[in-house]
């Protein structure tokens, strides 16, 4: 069923692009796991990463039905722009089931969130976001 | 190579009143016991027994939309009697059947904010087995 899993970043992806007030803060810049660097080697912020943290398949019935948890946080260069990123984040996506061919999403909220700072080469990089749990069974 | 003395439940089928139920369920356990009367005298040591009459207890748990659905909910309303089937490899010729008459006594929904809703559903039997222990699928 590797398939569930290229769909719900699809999916994600998706969702967030459709959020007006998200795009307003970080363009069209929402990337999978890592961010793309430009010819010059440089990666522009702020912008929106997303990454699989744990995915399940139940198995405790003969239909296919799984759980999984995605991180999704926004990366930006001061405090004010990554908190108002995750929120926009959260509301592109609390409550709001992805479109996952083949599955029907049924539970998708936010569980844990997730806060960090990392200083590099004279830049510090915020990150605001929350990790989302998410139920699927087969459609 | 020889059969597995070990099994699992994902190939079981359930089928109740001629509707398979078991397309999304988790639990299936049916228990038979047989009614003891005590013939234990004062004077003796050990405690003895006559048998009496069989009975069978039964319950599923399964998943469900929630909403009026005419093989489950429809089906497994209390009070419902009809023939339940479970086949537990699998409905294959020669593979284990057991079939008796079976009445919906309990039928248990609860709700949690964040798990998903299994419906239980137990009762007992009525009659003698159509398909006891050991019959096979033919």
């Amino acid at each position: 069923m590797p398939d569930l899993f290229a769909g719900i970043e699809r999916g994600i992806t998706q969702r967030l692009l459709a959020s007006a007030e998200l795009l307003s803060i970080v363009g069209e810049r929402i990337y999978a796991d890592i961010a793309p660097e430009d010819p010059h080697g440089n990666v522009n912020y702020p912008l929106v990463l997303f990454s699989q943290v744990m995915g399940d398949y139940s198995n405790d019935s003969p239909r296919d039905n799984a759980t999984c948890r995605y991180r999704v946080v926004c990366v930006a260069t001061d405090t004010a722009t990554a908190v108002r990123g995750a929120e926009a984040v959260f509301n592109a996506l609390q409550d709001k089931p992805l479109d996952v061919p083949g599955w029907a999403c049924y539970w998708i909220r936010a569980d844990k969130a997730f806060a960090r700072a990392e200083r590099e080469e004279k830049t510090t990089y915020f990150r605001r976001g929350a990790d989302y749990f998410m139920r699927f069974d087969r459609a | 190579m020889a059969e597995a003395n070990r099994y699992t439940g994902k190939n079981v089928t359930i089928v109740f009143d001629g509707v398979t139920i078991s397309n999304d369920y988790s639990e299936l356990s049916i228990e038979r016991s047989i009614g003891l009367a005590e013939k234990t005298a004062g004077a003796d040591d050990d405690a003895s027994y006559n048998t009496t009459y069989r009975s069978s207890r039964w319950s599923l748990k399964l998943f469900n939309t929630g909403e009026a659905d005419a093989s489950i909910r429809t089906k497994l309303k209390v009070g419902t009697t009809a023939l339940l089937t479970v086949y537990p490899k699998g409905n294959t010729t020669g593979r284990p059947v057991l079939s008796f008459t079976a009445i919906v006594e309990n039928y248990k929904d609860m709700w949690k904010f964040n798990d998903n809703t299994a419906t239980e559903v137990s009762g007992v039997s009525t009659g003698a087995w159509a398909s006891d222990i050991d019959a096979l699928v033919s």
